[in-house]
């Protein structure tokens, strides 16, 4: 606390600067230990002033604090010196990365980390795998943020600082096998960061697009690409104050890698196709090194994604069979991957492909009576084809509810809460599946009505056994009553048809 | 889960208790605010307090509320048993600063439990260590100089294993202690600050348990698996970090570690649906290592919305489908009731309370949902308006007899039409 009084009276601003740099940051290090984080920031946020002023005014690198204690001809040259000093500021903005963190300034934590990140690449050297994934990792901040254009940065630099990494030669010239495993993981995981980019980056397209119905609002469609014209000179500006990596050499190849996917709102299909074509690529990258065989959960949560990836991109396709077409693709590869998989040990996985498949049938059974009713009369293929569909949803959906059984088979008397409302949904599925299944058979058609009935029933009995249940399933509750109330009265007035009184 | 303490040793005799349990909370005196202390609990004062399902007090066998060890199997080795004879497969962890007791909690509960039965079962046991990321069987003797490392892989069969982990059967419980003694015999001792004997690597030790049993008069069998996770020390193994302070950049040259972990938890905690902790982050707090990967799961449809790049894996890979589902999990943390230990209580207290909610919380796809819920809307509008009019109708005398056969299919179909038609509204 006397350096700075002594520097002061000193007059001398080089020197002044330079202890007090490195000095708010020990002193900043120092009240963190004893839990004042907040007069950390304080220190630390004053060294980050100085260091800004001090570049502002002067420009010569100051005297490092080490100088002071050295002969004439030992002292540092202007280039050492401004290197130290630049890795002195480096370390503040470092650490007021984690005070922010602590202090959950978010907004100013990521700013920092990615300042930091910057400043790695120009002053204070890296290791180019670690700086790869930090960056893929940010980018994933990024995109919880919706900050497209940031998140593509960080992942193009990403992609070109870890190719940096087969060319360096290591410290250690004994290369072992597990090396090249890791590396080959990081990469799979660094394209795993890129499909999360494509997803979410139609995804959020699709929210912006879509009506109350879920369909590609075509008004809306049109708002939106005449705003985006108005927006595109904005966005050059936006992009010229951002923090852009790298060093002039770097430069050019992450904005070449930049290039190859889009940063903006896909506004129709062509566009949407476009970032589903690069999202995968990626999914098969990632493939190679995450299989099966070896790594069960990564390789279906990717599968999961390339699912993802076809959904939304379905939601862009106006043609209902191409629509079609794409689930199917979903099924084709959901399906196999639940097959082999053993519940007793991937419990959540398998429910998620339950549900997952369930849904799926059921969207593309939606897709055919829709394609069904722009035709004169419904054949009897197209029938069968809703009805085979229909009956595929409903069979995931009862795997589902089968998975809830102990081991003794039973199901559960009371459910728990975490599967409450996925179960009581299932349920709910399953009775509007079978009333939408189609057959001329008045018999038939009546079983059919009276399963329905049961599981609405099974909604509202629960609820009413166990009240407490009512919360998680309002709206399905409220619509299962009425189903419960109309259901019997119909199946009267049909079997009264059926068997007509003489 | 429970939590159980340790004496305080020889070296800690000096300082002050500030830990009290009651009941089923445990109550943390926070030295920082009160500097006097006067022996009472004033209610003034900063405590914290923890729920926990079962808190144990094992400091002093002459306090009133001691817990003995057989109170602690009654409670924990009772249930871990039932669902092991059912079917369910176990997870129990132990958590908590060096020299809080785990390591002795840990070992003597399972060996206790073993020696109940032995007939009509049998028993496998494999037991590995975890160190610095690397796999490590501790009941096998190893005659090169480097420890060999054993690869950790996934099938989607038979689950998550260790390739080449030996696997011991077991007929009488001289054999389980033999076993256990030779293991923790090997396990990588280093000492920290705090206590000697501990050890900065986790430790799993596994028990496959077969039960032959007559299902339909047809022979069978009832595995499970029963799996006992002793947690590394709750220190960070690079004593120079900590998560509540700011990690030196000074003696770090390229790679500023904690820039890492900060990068992960900003993306993580920004995850709309990150409402599950996992294991790995509980886990990865006890170490230098980095923030672990979020196993929020969500059943179908909205899922996580990033892919955080985790490094440290081996851990929850081997027991990610341990939380929830068919299988019972149970975590033992463990704390030193020493004033000097102020801080790794209150972590290790905070992650064993964020345990309680670990659990992959399976979660339906909304979209979907409300689709069909509107859908059913207008079916319910639609069937209460042709009721009503098929009433007016049917007393119309009109509508003869002998035209019902074919009336019937025409208003089948009919509805039908209507039906898909205002489906697709």
């Amino acid at each position: 606390l006397n350096t700075r009084h002594v520097a002061e009276k000193n007059g001398d601003k080089t020197v002044c600067s330079q202890f007090s740099i490195s000095r708010p940051n020990n002193l900043g290090i120092l009240w963190s230990e004893r839990d004042e984080i907040k007069t950390a920031q304080t220190y630390l946020e004053s060294a980050e002033a100085l260091y800004n002023q001090y570049m502002k005014e002067d420009g010569n690198p100051p005297l490092d604090p080490s100088e002071h204690f050295m002969a004439e001809e030992e002292k540092l040259t202007d280039q050492e010196r401004s290197k130290r000093f630049e890795k002195a500021y480096t370390h503040t903005l470092y650490y007021l990365a984690q005070v922010y963190q602590h202090l959950e300034m978010i907004e100013k934590a990521a700013q920092y980390c990615h300042t930091t990140l910057k400043r790695q690449l120009e002053y204070s050297g890296y290791y180019p795998v670690e700086w790869a994934l930090n960056a893929a990792t940010l980018s994933q901040y990024y995109l919880s943020k919706q900050c497209f254009m940031e998140s593509r940065h960080c992942l193009a630099a990403a992609n070109v600082i870890f190719s940096q990494a087969g060319q360096v030669p290591s410290a250690e010239d004994n290369e072992t096998d597990q090396d090249q495993q890791d590396l080959r993981q990081r990469k799979a995981e660094i394209a795993r960061c890129w499909i999360k980019y494509c997803l979410n980056l139609l995804q959020s397209a699709r929210k912006l697009l879509e009506d109350n119905i879920g369909e590609l609002d075509p008004d809306r469609q049109l708002e939106l690409k005449a705003q985006r014209k108005k927006e595109e000179d904005e966005k050059e500006k936006g992009r010229k104050k951002a923090v852009l990596f790298g060093t002039s050499d770097i430069c050019d190849s992450v904005l070449a890698m930049e290039e190859k996917v889009s940063s903006v709102y896909p506004l129709d299909f062509q566009e949407a196709r476009e970032i589903f074509l690069v999202g995968q690529n990626y999914v098969q990258e990632a493939k190679e090194f995450f299989q099966v065989d070896g790594y069960v959960t990564d390789h279906i949560e990717i599968v999961q994604d390339h699912s993802a990836l076809f959904k939304v991109l379905a939601f862009f396709e106006e043609d209902y069979e191409r629509r079609c077409k794409m689930h199917k693709r979903r099924i084709d590869m959901l399906e196999p991957i639940y097959a082999d998989l053993n519940p007793q040990y991937y419990l959540l996985i398998s429910r998620q492909l339950q549900f997952e498949l369930a849904d799926t049938y059921y969207e593309m059974m939606d897709l055919k009576v829709a394609i069904g009713n722009r035709l004169e009369e419904l054949d009897s293929h197209t029938i069968k084809k809703i009805n085979s569909l229909a009956q595929l949803a409903i069979k995931y959906y009862e795997l589902f509810l089968d998975s809830l059984r102990n081991p003794d088979k039973v199901f559960p008397e009371e459910l728990e809460e975490d599967v409450l409302r996925p179960a009581m949904v299932a349920k709910f599925h399953i009775a509007r599946l079978y009333g939408k299944l189609i057959t001329s058979d008045g018999k038939k058609q009546l079983e059919n009505m009276q399963t329905s009935l049961e599981y609405y029933t099974f909604l509202v009995d629960y609820c009413e056994k166990y009240p407490d249940a009512v919360h998680a399933v309002e709206t399905e509750l409220e619509l299962s009553k009425e189903m419960v109330g109309l259901l019997p009265t119909r199946m009267e007035r049909l079997r009264a048809k059926l068997c007509p009184f003489i | 889960m429970l939590r159980s303490l340790r004496p305080l040793s020889k070296s800690a005799e000096g300082g002050r208790v500030i830990v009290e349990v009651d009941g089923k909370l445990a109550k943390v005196r926070n030295i920082k605010v009160d500097s006097r202390f006067d022996g009472t609990w004033d209610s003034r004062e900063k405590i914290v307090a923890f729920s926990f399902d079962y808190c144990y007090w094992s400091v002093d066998a002459e306090d009133p509320k001691y817990a003995s060890q057989e109170m602690v199997f009654q409670d924990l080795g009772t249930s871990v048993l039932m669902g092991a004879f059912r079917g369910y497969n176990i997870c129990l962890f132990a958590y908590g600063q060096t020299g809080s007791g785990k390591t002795y909690t840990m070992m003597g509960t399972p060996v206790t439990i073993i020696c109940a039965f032995f007939s009509f079962h049998f028993f496998l046991f494999s037991f590995l260590e975890i160190y610095n990321e690397r796999v490590r069987d501790l009941l096998k003797q190893s005659d090169q100089k480097k420890p060999y490392t054993l690869r950790v892989r996934e099938h989607p069969e038979t689950g998550p294993y260790v390739q080449g982990l030996s696997q011991h059967l077991v007929t009488d419980y001289k054999q389980v202690v033999e076993l256990l003694e030779k293991g923790i015999a090997k396990r990588i001792t280093a000492a920290t600050h705090i206590h000697n004997a501990s050890s900065r690597s986790h430790a799993i030790f596994t028990i496959h348990y077969t039960q032959a049993i007559l299902e339909n008069n047809l022979p069978s069998e009832i595995a499970s698996k029963i799996n006992l996770v002793d947690l590394a020390g709750s220190e960070r193994a690079d004593p120079s970090y900590c998560k509540d302070r700011i990690t030196e950049g000074a003696n770090i040259n390229k790679s500023l570690v904690t820039l890492g972990i900060v990068i992960s938890t900003l993306a993580q905690n920004s995850q709309m649906f990150s409402s599950c902790q996992s294991i790995n982050t509980v886990t990865s707090e006890g170490e230098s290592s980095h923030a672990g990967s979020p196993s929020t799961s969500s059943i179908s449809g909205t899922r996580r919305q990033a892919y955080i790049p985790y490094r440290d894996s081996i851990l929850t890979w081997l027991l990610k489908d341990s939380l929830g589902g068919n299988s019972k999990t149970i975590m033992i943390a463990t704390i030193s009731p020493a004033s000097s230990s102020y801080h790794e209580t209150m972590s290790t207290l905070r992650y064993a309370s964020n345990a309680k909610n670990i659990i992959n919380k399976p979660r339906v796809n909304e979209d979907a949902n409300v689709k069909l819920i509107r859908e059913l809307r207008e079916e319910i509008d639609r069937l209460k308006t042709m009721l009503l009019s098929f009433e007016l109708r049917n007393s119309s005398p009109s509508w003869s007899e002998d035209r019902d056969g074919n009336l019937t299919e025409l208003v089948l179909q009919n509805e039908m039409k209507v039906c898909m038609i205002r489906s697709m509204l």
